[in-house]
């Protein structure tokens, strides 16, 4: 019993046991099959970890790389941005001048300072189709003669200085690149024409020795524009310098031809002054010989001497009328001589034209009355009175309405006054037989008669005119006519009310200290 | 006596001239006085002894230091040809001055060089509160880490450095350091600044990180090896295809500048800069700045608005540091990478950086070739690297206002 209780309590132990191991066997397992998939899980997780660092690399990869792009365009654009500034600066220092030499110097400054480059060269053609270095930075005296000579001969630059097309470091073939380096040296360049509308004028070299700005295809177009525009500024200035010379010819011309005027002019005076000079001294020496003529003849007439027979008599009178003629005659000469040469010291004071005007109707009405003629005055109310030689201005009224009176048979003598501020503004109007427009630029002229047949008939000595403008231009008044034939004719004349002081001229001058001697 | 702070600028053709004009007109703002400090920054052209000499006869009595540059940042413009002098006087009671300059660096082991410069400056400086130092030093020496390892080391981790390395518009030739009237090439001069003014400093880029991470798993100071365990250029190589070494070793390449690689220092979290300089014949990239041994890298990709708005946030940070005192002056040390990058929008950044502090703030900056920055400048005692791709705002400010 015993046995078998111990063998059943064995049995049962070891079934415990057994379901206990099986137990934690099956735990052991189910634990063990979950960590596996909680690793698997967490490679999992890894492996999606690695991927998304991967990913994220790419990602990053993709970023510099538009970063790059965006970096590389944003440099151009920098580059482009500032290489215009610079283009405009150059530009308008450039263009605010028209001296040759003063734009290259501002060329030179600019080109270094505003685009950076370390080495120019400008140069030009003259007439013997020759390069002249105009700017120079960085090379040698020497080197440049070398230069200018290898730019002619080498048909490499023909491209430039023929054909007048740029090209650089950046853009030229590798042949025609190597040649430029050689000849210039420099590695970094461009090389642009200035041109202008005859063709290329000369070539502009810029460049680097380093690559520290490195020179692109828009740099080569940016010294294009520039060269273009100093093309246009030579030109402007070139044309500039030929207007200046021909301005200054024509200058140097004027003042020749002023200079012969004013000779020409001088002797013009001299001879005048000697004409008056003559005709004074003439008339005097005629006057004296003249008034012993009209007293013999008035003794004669007198009958003092004894009787004298009617034919006689009749020939005295026309001695003595004829004396008379020529005594007007001189005195006219005399008056015209002495107011010319300033001579005659006028005698202003105010004078009422509207009363000289009247006086003249009753100096002269029965000469009109006498050929039927109607005298008319149209004076202002409000005429002013006019600082003037009233005897002078007597001598114009008299003159100008004599003149009416002869060249008008029958008909009405007009005269106008009116007045302003300024002046006063004079008519003299006929209607008598007028005149050609030819004749009266000459009419003031003296000795000048107008020839037509009623000329022939009428006497005058042709001075009258001419006395009266001078003394109105005495009086810094102006005269003038204007006429038609077989209307009549009037006169024109203005005087300011007041006439600008004068200096007496330096002949009147002497007379009136002669005189107050 | 109140702080006052002279800006001149000329580009008149004459370098001597250009001195004179911008020496003239920097003494006119400040009343005529005498200066005690005088900072001159100038393009390749102007780096001239008879144009500092002048700087120097018109300001005789003054500390002058500076460098060339690719192009100098004002107030109203940004100049890529020209001579700026910066003058500050009436500082000689409040602030502290020293400096120094030692020249010939590459005949000398830089390190041991570095702490002679620091020995002379801090000399010169005498025992007053440090704020920070000035650095300028020759951009296309290779010598760059290791002297700011060495001025680290002398100066402190509690005195940051910033400066950078001067440049020659992009011309790689040759670069041009001033001291006193000196103009020398492949040296380093320093300047450190202290007592009672308010610096506030900020150093900022916004490249981000391009793919998935990648770490250099062997390198050399300036020079890796390998990175994910393929020689270091295949980084380059997948981005940029098989011609990725011709791209980096042409160094008018924007490429270089725009594309850096970033190192993650695990501590902040944060990326620096590095250009790559050179590519050797094994496939190992030579960096400017320094990359640790098993720190991730990453290609680094940058826009013009990323940039404005670091520029922006280093403004703030800067600001914010001075706690409140108006800023009197503003010094910008800008890496060339970014005057690419940026282009004709420049100075729209500069006009970000002035809005943040008032647009009549005076600003004198110039673009360098690698940059001595804290990597965190609102954390005291962050370490200093050379960095490239940054913008670094020092703003200065009185402690007692007048």
């Amino acid at each position: 019993m015993l046995n078998i209780t111990s063998s059943a309590v064995d049995t049962t132990i070891f079934a415990v046991i057994a379901v206990i191991v099986l137990g934690t066997i099956g735990t052991l397992i189910f634990f063990l099959i979950n960590k596996i998939d909680q690793v698997k899980e967490l490679q999992d997780a890894l492996k999606k970890l690695k991927l998304s660092f991967n990913s994220l690399d790419e990602q990053a990869k993709l970023i510099l790389k538009t970063d790059l792009e965006l970096n590389r365009a944003q440099e151009e654009l920098d580059r482009r941005l500032a290489s215009l500034d610079a283009l405009q600066r150059t530009s308008r220092l450039i263009s605010t001048t028209l001296d040759e030499e003063e734009i290259f110097r501002r060329l030179d400054k600019s080109l270094m300072l505003q685009l950076g480059f370390e080495r120019i060269l400008v140069l030009t053609f003259d007439e013997e189709r020759n390069l002249r270095m105009r700017v120079n930075t960085g090379f040698g005296n020497d080197q440049v003669s070398e230069i200018t000579n290898d730019l002619l001969k080498d048909t490499s630059f023909n491209s430039v200085l023929q054909e007048g097309y740029p090209f650089s470091s950046a853009t030229a073939s590798k042949q025609k690149k190597e040649k430029a380096i050689s000849v210039f040296g420099i590695p970094h360049f461009i090389l642009a024409p200035i041109l202008t509308q005859d063709g290329t004028m000369g070539v502009i070299f810029v460049g680097n020795q380093t690559e520290t700005t490195p020179i692109s295809e828009a740099d080569e177009e940016m010294i294009s524009i520039l060269t273009n525009q100093i093309g246009q500024s030579l030109e402007n200035a070139k044309l500039f310098e030929e207007v200046y010379k021909s301005r200054q010819e024509l200058e140097l011309k004027i003042q020749d031809r002023t200079r012969q005027l004013a000779l020409a002019l001088e002797k013009v005076q001299k001879i005048s002054r000697t004409k008056s000079e003559f005709v004074s001294a003439v008339s005097h020496e005629l006057r004296t010989p003249l008034t012993s003529i009209k007293g013999y003849a008035a003794i004669l007439m007198s009958g003092k001497l004894g009787e004298i027979p009617e034919k006689v008599k009749e020939r005295l009178e026309k001695i003595n009328k004829h004396s008379d003629s020529l005594v007007e005659l001189i005195n006219d000469l005399l008056d015209i001589a002495r107011i010319e040469s300033g001579r005659v010291e006028m005698k202003f004071e105010k004078v009422n034209l509207r009363m000289l005007i009247e006086n003249m109707r009753d100096l002269l009405m029965p000469q009109m009355r006498e050929k039927n003629i109607t005298f008319i005055t149209e004076v202002s109310d409000d005429l002013p009175l006019v600082l003037a030689d009233s005897k002078q201005l007597e001598r114009v009224f008299i003159n100008l309405l004599s003149n009416a009176i002869k060249y008008t048979p029958k008909g009405t003598i007009t005269i106008r006054a009116s007045g302003n501020d300024k002046e006063v503004n004079v008519q003299v109007q006929d209607t008598g037989a007028g005149m050609r427009e030819e004749d009266m630029p000459r009419l003031f002229t003296e000795f000048y008669r107008v020839e037509n047949e009623l000329n022939q008939n009428i006497k005058g000595t042709g001075l009258g005119l001419a006395l009266v403008k001078n003394i109105i231009n005495a009086h810094q008044g102006t005269i003038w006519v204007t006429s038609k034939i077989g209307e009549g004719t009037t006169f024109h004349f203005t005087i300011p009310l007041e006439p600008a002081k004068l200096e007496p001229t330096n002949e009147a001058q002497k007379e009136k200290t002669e005189k107050q001697g | 006596m109140p702080l006052l702070v002279g800006i001149g600028f000329s580009k008149n053709e004459n370098p001597y001239r250009a001195a004179q004009d911008a020496s003239a007109q920097a003494k006119i703002q400040i009343n005529q006085e005498p200066a005690d400090l005088v900072l001159v920054y100038a393009t390749a052209a102007y780096s001239r002894l008879e144009a500092l000499a002048v700087v120097k006869d018109i300001f005789p009595d003054a500390r002058t230091i500076g460098a060339s540059t690719s192009g100098i940042i004002l107030s109203g413009s940004i100049e890529s040809t020209g001579i700026a002098v910066m003058t500050i006087s009436g500082a000689s009671k409040q602030i502290q001055f020293g400096s120094a300059l030692i020249k010939n660096l590459e005949e000398q082991n830089p390190e041991v060089a570095s702490r002679e410069l620091a020995r002379k400056v801090l000399k010169d400086f005498g025992m007053n509160p440090r704020q920070l130092s000035l650095v300028f030093f020759d951009g296309l020496s290779a010598k760059g880490p290791l002297l700011l390892r060495g001025l680290k080391e002398s100066f402190g981790q509690f005195s940051p450095i910033v400066g950078g390395g001067s440049f020659d518009n992009f011309h790689y030739q040759k670069t041009y350091q001033y001291f006193n009237g000196d103009v020398t090439t492949d040296a380093a001069c320093a300047l450190m600044i202290g007592g009672q003014i308010a610096v506030g400093l900020s150093s900022q880029h916004g490249w981000k990180p391009l793919g998935k991470p990648r770490i250099a798993d062997r390198t050399d100071r300036n020079v890796i090896h390998r990175i994910n365990g393929k020689k270091a250029i295949s980084l380059y190589e997948e981005f940029f295809g098989e011609q990725a070494s011709l791209l980096f070793l042409n160094r008018l390449n924007r490429a270089r500048l725009f594309y850096p690689l970033g190192v993650l220092i695990e501590e902040q979290q944060k990326y620096i800069l590095n250009h790559i300089v050179n590519v050797l014949e094994d496939g190992s990239l030579v960096c400017q700045g320094e990359v640790p041994q098993g720190a991730e890298v990453h290609i680094m990709i940058g826009n013009k608005d990323s940039c404005k708005q670091a520029a922006v946030q280093a403004a703030r940070e800067a600001k914010d540091a001075l706690l409140g005192r108006p800023a009197e002056l503003v010094a910008i040390f800008e890496s060339v990478a970014r005057q690419k990058l940026l282009g004709r929008s420049a100075f729209q950044e500069v006009q970000a950086v002035k809005e943040v502090f008032g647009d009549h703030i005076p600003v004198f900056g110039m673009y360098t070739y690698g940059e001595f920055a804290p990597l965190s400048t609102t954390e005291r005692g962050s370490p200093c690297f050379l960095q490239n791709g940054t913008i670094n705002i020092l703003a200065l400010a009185q402690h007692k206002t007048h």
